[in-house]
């Protein structure tokens, strides 16, 4: 009987931790949200010799409760030195009274000059290593200066953070941008050190950015810009082209003499399919683009009735022609301008002629890559034009 | 084995009802949408023609300037914040270019389902309306009630004015355009309405492409904008312009008055007295008058009404006992208006009237012999106008 008194009491006393409750509690209003964090490098002083300038974006929450709360006050733009991005962090902990938190840190801004003069890799280690930071965070490198961008105060949006993330979400709109993702741009640093990033421009006004282009990374350095259109001639290669519009001269109205007249063709789907040919020591990649589309504007259409079949026929050929011609001014670029394989051609040959690629591997980025011979071609399907004629 | 098969079948109609309960896939959710309430459409100049605002190597250089007005909703502005919408201004060569543009810059996507006002700047519509409003015609989401106007000066400044009564300018527009007491046509105001006039159709003929479109210029101070009157296009051209009294003239020829609409004539009886006339009721009737050699039609217009103030009070009580004085003064000044107007549209030679198409469906014969050379005939065509005035009540004043 005693034996079951101490037993029952042992478990009674135990059940008691249970009831501890929040011993390990963490207030909401006890962190320093990070909703974007932008690296910058230092501008040289005399008594520091710090490499980065890093900036955190807190929004100052408020409010809650049957009001509704919200963001309504300008973030805190908090910048501090460092010459790890984690002593920059702890240097913002000392001013800041709410610690930073970083779960929520959806982006990652990367100024011009650093990028160019820093190993990228150094400063993405603290965002992969540290539990706290999600790995689908967006990265983008701004043509200009990260804390230009995190000041900017948006129309719709409450913080920076939010505009850009919403911002690289309408990439299906006009494939004008590419959405990086850290994990991402992770994996393909580790493949051969390049890779391409999203380009984000800041307005000289203040009040919004433009997401447009991309950044070439090459041996884990900024080494060049890719414009808007030539970002989707990359976007066509690795078939990530999710929609975008092509304005052309009309093939008709220019053959009469008229003024000029466009025609603008919206693309909806869009298949592209690589091969290569390496018989006779000479590597030759061919690309097949499928497009499918809509005519959304014709502005000669007082001249020309777009239900006849020859015409549609044309238009669609000029249209892919237009579309060759993208895409191979954004390969030549890639290829011969910054000799940066960054769209996959060295992995696609590693995955189909795997001995071949043995033999040419340490070679491939200098010698081999500028001398491939890539053949581009494309086929326009005109699906649809709209509620006119 | 009967009620296996039973089951079997419950099972199967359970699973496929399963799909009901998919939910919000293709949900889109209101607060990712910007809703453009005014578009307008302006040239490009200076510098940056010939450019393109896109980076390329080579492309169809921007042909217009775009700005679109997209409002802020409350929750969006702090307190004491006054700025109720985004005034996004992008260039292309076509408008989807502009629109695509500005998609790389909001982080909303422009939806045009609400849009209130296009307005087109008079530089601009002198170039040409075709490459402008295919997109509107082609893209299904544009509602067709849609307003269209042609602004003096630039349509991004008029589209920017901040209006006293309204906080957002394309709701003013719309309320101000849609007035019952407009002496525009009717309809001229919508998007609609330009279509079919740009589309219209003639057997025999060449395509005409001849329409009306209200004409608005923007106060000195950014606060409001005021109706003047129509401009005239010819082939998809602005070639002219109407006052408000000469658009009130076309609306009553071509049926299509508002409800109340003041007119302001002299009077017969004092010199140098303006009486106002407030016309509620409109009849007009068109004639061929004419035979196979010369050309003549005859316009008879109805206008009921009532005397709706005079100046001096003296004045009005001894106009008021001669109703006929009144009539005569009021049929006077609208027959001038009229004939000004038709005069105006011959010298352009720009048939609004739809004279054309009167004579297609009702006198096909005489159409068959002038049909081929209706550009030489029109503006040497004979049109005589009758008007007749009632008025109806002085109102509680003798």
């Amino acid at each position: 009987m005693d034996f079951k008194r101490c037993i029952s009491m042992i478990l009674c006393m135990i059940m008691a931790l249970c009831l501890m409750g929040c011993w390990d509690q963490k207030e909401i209003e006890h962190r320093g949200m990070v909703f974007s964090t932008g690296i910058d490098k230092l501008i040289e002083t005399e008594d520091e010799q710090k490499k980065y300038l890093i900036s955190f974006e807190m929004p100052i929450l408020s409010g809650g409760g049957e009001t509704g709360g919200g963001v309504l006050e300008k973030p805190w733009i908090l910048a501090t030195t460092g010459n790890t991005v984690f002593e920059a962090v702890r240097q913002a902990d000392i001013r800041s009274e709410r610690p930073l938190f970083f779960a929520q840190n959806k982006v990652l801004v990367i100024g011009e000059e650093i990028a160019q003069q820093e190993d990228i890799r150094m400063m993405l280690d603290f965002f992969l290593r540290d539990h706290e930071l999600t790995r689908n965070m967006n990265v983008f490198i701004v043509k200009g200066t990260a804390l230009e961008v995190l000041n900017v105060v948006p129309y719709f949006s409450d913080s920076v953070g939010d505009y850009l993330r919403t911002l690289s979400r309408v990439k299906y709109k006009s494939s004008r941008f590419r959405a990086t993702e850290l994990s991402c741009l992770v994996e393909d640093l580790k493949r051969n050190g390049s890779a391409l990033v999203s380009r984000v421009i800041p307005s000289s006004a203040g009040d919004e950015v433009k997401l447009a282009g991309a950044a070439v990374i090459k041996n884990n350095r900024l080494v060049g810009w890719l414009g808007e259109i030539e970002n989707r001639g990359t976007l066509f290669i690795q078939d990530k082209v999710e929609g975008g519009s092509i304005v052309v001269s009309c093939p008709i109205c220019s053959e009469l003499g008229e003024r000029a007249e466009t025609i603008t063709f919206e693309i909806n789907n869009v298949s592209s399919k690589k091969e290569v040919d390496i018989r006779g020591g000479k590597i030759k990649f061919g690309i097949v683009i499928n497009v499918e589309g809509t005519i959304q504007e014709h502005s000669g259409w007082q001249y020309h009735d777009l239900l006849e079949q020859e015409y549609i026929r044309r238009m669609e050929k000029v249209v892919a022609t237009e579309i060759t011609r993208e895409v191979q001014a954004a390969n030549n670029k890639l290829q011969q301008e910054f000799a940066v394989d960054v769209l996959g051609y060295g992995s696609y040959l590693k995955k189909t002629h795997p001995d071949f690629w043995e033999e040419i591997e340490e070679q491939w980025n200098e010698t081999f890559f500028p001398q491939v011979e890539v053949d581009i071609h494309s086929n326009v399907m005109i699906r649809r034009i709209g509620t006119a004629t | 084995m009967r009620i296996r098969y039973k089951n079997m079948i419950i099972f199967i109609i359970l699973s496929l009802l399963l799909f009901q309960f998919s939910g919000c896939y293709d949900s889109k959710e209101i607060d990712t949408k910007a809703f453009v309430l005014a578009v307008g459409i302006d040239t490009i100049e200076g510098k940056e023609s010939g450019q393109k605002e896109t980076e390329t190597i080579k492309g169809v250089p921007d042909r217009f300037t775009v700005t679109f007005e997209l409002p802020l909703f409350s929750q969006q502005l702090a307190a004491g914040e006054t700025e109720k919408f985004w005034m996004l201004s992008t260039r292309g060569a076509s408008i989807i270019e502009a629109i695509r543009n500005s998609d790389l810059r909001s982080d909303r996507v422009l939806t045009f389902g609400h849009l209130k006002v296009v307005a087109i700047s008079e530089e601009m519509a002198r170039k040409g309306l075709f490459p402008i409003l295919d997109f509107f015609h082609r893209e299904p989401v544009v509602p067709r009630k849609t307003n269209i106007i042609i602004t003096e000066g630039k349509a991004g400044d008029a589209i920017s004015i901040i209006p006293y009564q309204e906080q957002l300018y394309g709701i003013y527009q719309e309320d101000l355009l849609e007035s019952e007491r407009s002496s525009l046509p009717r309809t001229a105001h919508q998007l609609r309405q330009t279509f079919i006039n740009l589309n219209k159709m003639l057997y025999g003929v060449k395509e005409k492409r001849n329409a009306f479109i209200p004409y608005v210029k923007k106060s000195k101070d950014n606060k409001e904008t005021i109706i003047s009157g129509l401009a005239i296009i010819k082939d998809g051209k602005m070639v002219g312009k109407l006052s408000n009294a000469e658009s009130y003239a076309l609306a009553l020829l071509l049926n299509l008055t508002n409800d109340r609409v003041t007119i302001i004539a002299p009077s017969l009886i004092f010199p140098g007295c303006d009486l106002v006339f407030e016309a509620h009721d409109t009849h007009s009737q068109l004639k061929y008058l004419g035979d196979k050699e010369n050309i003549s039609f005859g316009y008879h217009v109805n206008v009921d009404g009532y005397f709706a103030e005079c100046p001096s009070s003296l004045i009005k009580e001894e106009t008021g006992k001669d109703i006929d004085a009144i009539n005569k003064s009021v049929e006077k000044q609208l027959k001038q208006d009229i004939e000004r107007t038709i005069k105006k549209m011959q010298v352009l030679n720009v048939d609004l009237l739809g004279l054309d198409s009167y004579l297609f469906q009702k006198h096909p014969k005489v159409w068959k012999q002038v049909a081929a050379n209706w550009d030489e005939l029109f503006p040497e065509a004979d049109i005589d106008v009758q008007v007749t005035v009632h008025t109806r009540h002085l109102g509680t004043s003798k």
